[in-house]
């Protein structure tokens, strides 16, 4: 998809008229910014709020975030465990110690990768 | 050329004439900005001080039109020397508006550049057949001299774009990661700018709430003139008893000051006649019998136009 962001007012009301005239092409409104469908037209809708307000839109193409392409078996389990943990305010890096869940600094160090391996 | 001179008069009654609303508005309005250049194209010329932003708001009165009567009222606030609570928050905040410094984003000659360096797969075609044709060659036995300098010059290419490709993507990454900063910038610009319309609300919302009262006043006393000025049997709106008037033109809501049960138009004259206003305030619709009464009610110069 695309991703439009908007940084001053006056993008932020031309991205509302636009998403109002162009709903078929909107997938989803996210107050300032919204993402637009991986099309010609949403390409064009893009490009001319960005001719427009210029610096005041960011335009970005989104990829579909696959967890068991994207990421180890690590990862996943880290989260599913982090979330069912017992207090709920322990901070990740305490959960975390001394466990085999990956650290924080880890978690940061390591890119996404293709094909799910560390 | 007609002339209403202000300086002559306090009541001026045009209903008879061609002149309409806009014409009117339009004559009061370039009065002030150059006369020699606007008595050429104006049909009309009036004579009066420069309108001021209260005017702006509600100095021409048309009964279906709606107004801004909290920010009117406001202004009229200011103009008494009221201040609110949030000024102080609003000046700081448009000084770091105005402080604030904005780096341009523009990473569109970059996105050219990595696009248009994109070629490394034609390339990598080309070395691949080469090799091929080199092989098939030395098979056959030929001198493959000239192929194997083809191929080394491909391989070349090949490397050299390939290194070209990478700096333009390291170069477009670095302005990506820049661009991020000034983006910071930008959102905090937002943020201020949406603070600042915040505080401007707030601020029209206080000032307009304490003129409410003289507000209110106002618009019972413009309903009592209905029972003489205000032509009643116009539009419904008006009645001969005033009390009635009054009732029909109370102020609404006290949380949201100066708004008005009624038309938007007898609060744009309640806050007329609360105001402080030199230049000649315009009413169309019937809402009083004569100029003088209408000059009187609204403390106000007028003049009376055609709806």
């Amino acid at each position: 998809m695309l991703l439009v962001v908007t940084y001053s007012r006056a993008a932020r009301q031309t991205l509302r008229n636009v998403c109002n005239a162009h709903e078929e092409s909107v997938v989803r409104r996210l107050g300032r910014a919204a993402m637009f469908e991986e099309s010609a037209m949403g390409a064009f809708l893009g490009l001319r709020l960005r001719e427009k307000h210029g610096a005041d839109v960011q335009l970005e193409r989104t990829v579909p975030f696959n967890e068991f392409e994207t990421v180890g078996e690590e990862v996943r389990s880290a989260a599913a465990a982090y979330e069912s943990r017992e207090h709920p305010s322990t901070p990740y890096a305490k959960f975390a110690a001394g466990t085999d869940h990956p650290s924080p600094d880890a978690l940061r160090g390591r890119d996404l990768t293709e094909d799910g391996r560390d | 050329m007609p002339i209403v001179d202000g300086e002559r008069g306090r009541a001026f009654d045009l209903r008879d004439s061609e002149y309409e609303v806009a014409a009117v508005a339009a004559a009061i309005r370039s009065n002030s900005d150059d006369d020699s250049d606007a008595s050429d194209d104006s049909p009309l010329t009036v004579r009066c001080p420069e309108p001021g932003e209260i005017h702006d708001h509600v100095g021409i009165v048309e009964p279906d039109r709606s107004y801004p009567l909290q920010t009117a009222l406001a202004e009229v606030a200011r103009v008494r020397g009221h201040e609110s609570s949030v000024d102080e928050a609003l000046a700081d905040v448009r000084e770091e508006l105005a402080a604030l410094d904005l780096p341009s984003v523009s990473l569109e000659a970059k996105r050219r550049q990595v696009a248009e360096t994109d070629d490394a797969a034609g390339l990598e075609e080309q070395v691949a057949t080469l090799r091929g044709e080199l092989e098939a060659a030395k098979d056959r036995g030929e001198d493959p001299a000239a192929l194997a300098d083809a191929r080394e010059r491909a391989v070349a290419d090949l490397t050299e774009r390939r290194t070209e490709r990478l700096a333009a993507e390291q170069s477009l990454e670095r302005a990506r990661t820049d661009a991020r900063e000034a983006r910071d910038r930008r959102e905090e610009r937002l943020r201020l700018q949406d603070r600042e319309r915040n505080l401007e609300r707030d601020a029209r919302r206080e000032l307009a709430g304490e003129l409410q009262s003289s507000f209110e006043r106002a618009l019972s006393a413009l309903g009592a003139c209905g029972s003489g000025a205000v032509d009643g049997a116009s539009d419904g709106y008006g009645a001969n008893d005033s009390d009635v008037v009054s009732d029909r033109y109370g102020a609404s809501d006290a949380n949201a000051p100066a708004s008005v049960d009624g038309p938007d138009a007898i609060g744009a004259l309640a806050v007329c006649r609360i105001a402080p206003i030199s230049a000649p305030v315009v009413v169309a619709g019937e809402w009083f019998a004569s100029a003088t009464a209408a000059a009187a009610a609204l403390d106000a110069p007028v003049i009376l136009v055609e709806a």
